[in-house]
């Protein structure tokens, strides 16, 4: 039971990170309705930015680490979105798919040339400390996560539903000839969601390193993960984002409890690709489409 | 010399396998980057039963006929099977959906190869018998190359035929216009899954190539990065033009073999070639989204 409680726990931090960077997935793709398979790479980068603060700048206090993981996902992002994706904007989704690709190729090995394939943490020494919570041990690097993690997705549901940028956003997704029409500054409102969805999947990867490792190869699944979430939960829906995320996060940390390690992917994909065939359009339905 | 050989070999076989995955995404539409995996079916299937033929018959080698063509139709079923299983999964699925889920059979698939013992898991599956015809092998050197340019030419000449049978012509219609097709009484997820089938197939085939001749092969071989590459070639050759598949296969093979003779440190080496590939990727599909002689666009 106590085994059991702990797996969970760590299913909540890992669900947490899955539904973050789910929801800036689900941004990106309700206002220019494509999968950018980069994604995942975002996530890594935000992470590198935090090893490099930490390591060659001796920034080691956990909250600076995240925003500097947000804000170099939130960089990256922009900068793809800028150089490579605009220009394409008004061509085909599966064009823009295609060419995400390829950037999530040339990201993930620019890491890999700068830092090397070896395994990297980003664990604070304070955080490797097991703090007992009745009769469970928990890491203080999995709490930080659990709150980082709940006070970033009540954010981005603030920004979502209660600020003009949201509106807009929403407005963007819902129809982008309407949102012309009276005056929306489209590719700005483009750039913004791929801000926000950077810095979420960034600062998602300093979260992934707490608790976790950093390789160059991090992201990649975490981004297919992520995008299935966001598919599930209803593209769009930040909330059935979020509660996917969870779900799918504690299953998997559960197989890794029982079943070990080796099938945890397996087991996800498995659970994701059934979920995806049965119900294309999601669990959830769409509430608008952001 | 062997060198030259070498890459020789790889274009060739790359070309089948760009020709293959063209037959999926070039004719059917259905946009893969799981085509690794049927690689990876082709050449275990390949590999397995080459092992079994030669304990059981007590062999030193693999005689062509009949236990080579055997073990080559043998893999070829296999993944042509996985190739329908997936397909009648996915094929309802839209075109972005379903290559994501090629991507998830593929992980999967990678994942299963690792952890099963009857794969041999990461060490995977070593000592893979050479096939010899009359004293002479055909599984490397000179005589694979002789094999591969066969080979080549044999899908070649299928896909130029696949391309103007009733087939190719009803799949062209189903990639351009779906309802249009079914108003034409085609039936598109049947002749989908029929095109990935036929895909994985072709792909298994190579698998069953490659397997003798790099002697083993482990799960390592058949990943994400595979897949993508093949992807690549298809989509900077063009998308269902079999000229661009071999062309696009060809640079992605030469190019990066080019980068020894610019002193590249090995340790970013592999990275590099990645780079390379990906700034192909992204160049072509801004400049010339056709694909360098292609005749198709991504819609």
């Amino acid at each position: 039971m106590r085994f059991t409680l702990e797996l969970i726990i760590l299913g909540f931090c890992l669900g947490g990170l899955y539904a973050l960077v789910a929801a800036g997935y689900s941004l990106v793709y309700g206002v220019l309705r494509f999968i950018n398979f980069a994604h995942g790479e975002v996530f890594t980068i935000g992470a590198y930015f935090a090893y490099v603060a930490w390591h060659y700048l001796g920034i080691s206090f956990p909250l600076a680490l995240i925003l500097i993981g947000a804000a170099g996902g939130a960089a990256v992002a922009a900068l793809v979105e800028r150089v490579v994706y605009r220009p394409l904007s008004h061509t085909s989704n599966l064009l823009l798919l295609v060419t995400s690709i390829g950037v999530s190729i040339i990201l993930r090995n620019l890491v890999s040339i700068l830092f090397g394939d070896q395994f990297r943490s980003l664990r604070p020494p304070s955080a490797i400390r097991l703090i007992p919570l009745g009769s469970l041990q928990i890491p203080v690097s999995e709490l930080y996560a659990l709150v980082g993690v709940a006070i970033m997705g009540a954010a981005l549901w603030l920004l979502i539903w209660k600020t003009d940028l949201g509106l807009k956003i929403r407005a963007v997704a819902n129809s982008r000839d309407s949102s012309k029409a009276i005056g929306i500054n489209i590719p700005r409102v483009v750039s913004s969601a791929f801000v926000i969805g950077g810095a979420y999947a960034g600062s998602s990867g300093v979260f992934a390193g707490m608790i976790s490792e950093l390789t160059p190869q991090m992201g990649v699944l975490v981004g297919i993960k992520a995008f299935t979430i966001a598919v599930i939960g209803g593209i769009g829906n930040v909330t059935g984002s979020i509660i996917t995320g969870f779900v799918v996060g504690i299953l998997e940390a559960l197989a890794i409890g029982y079943f070990g390690a080796a099938y945890r992917d397996t087991l996800v994909f498995t659970v994701l690709v059934v979920a995806l065939l049965i119900r294309p359009k999601g669990i959830l339905p769409p509430r608008s489409h952001v | 010399m062997q060198l030259i050989e070498q890459t020789v070999y790889m274009c060739l076989l790359y070309a089948v396998l760009a020709m293959a995955l063209n037959m999926a995404m070039g004719y059917a539409g259905m946009l893969s980057i799981g085509h690794a995996a049927f690689l990876a079916i082709g050449a275990y299937s390949e590999a397995l039963m080459a092992r079994a033929i030669v304990d059981h018959y007590n062999l030193s080698h693999l005689p062509v006929i009949p236990y080579y063509l055997f073990c080559l139709t043998f893999a070829v079923t296999v993944s042509g099977l996985a190739g329908g299983i997936l397909a009648i999964f996915g094929s309802r699925l839209k075109d972005d959906y379903f290559l994501m889920t090629t991507f998830a059979f593929g992980a999967v698939l990678q994942d299963v190869f690792r952890n099963v013992n009857w794969t041999g898991g990461n060490l995977g599956v070593r000592g893979i018998p050479q096939v010899f015809v009359a004293n002479y092998t055909i599984s490397t050197g000179r005589g694979a190359l002789c094999t591969a340019i066969f080979i080549f030419a044999l899908v070649y000449w299928f896909c130029s035929n696949v391309e103007r049978s009733r087939f190719g012509l009803a799949l062209y219609t189903v990639s351009e216009h779906e309802s249009l097709s079914i108003t034409l009484g085609e039936m598109p997820l049947s002749l989908k899954a029929r095109s990935l089938a036929t895909s994985a197939a072709l792909t298994g085939l190579v698998g069953g190539l490659l397997a003798p001749y790099y002697h083993y092969i482990d799960p390592s071989f058949f990943g994400l990065q595979e897949s993508i590459l093949i992807f690549s070639m298809v989509m900077i050759g063009g998308l269902g033009s079999r000229n661009g598949a071999v062309l696009g296969a060809s640079l992605l093979i030469i190019i990066p073999n080019l980068l020894p003779f610019l002193r590249v440190p090995l340790s970013v080496d592999a990275s590099l070639r990645q780079i390379l590939y990906g700034i192909a990727l992204v160049v072509i599909m801004r400049f010339r989204p056709f694909g360098l002689v292609g005749n198709k666009r991504l819609r």
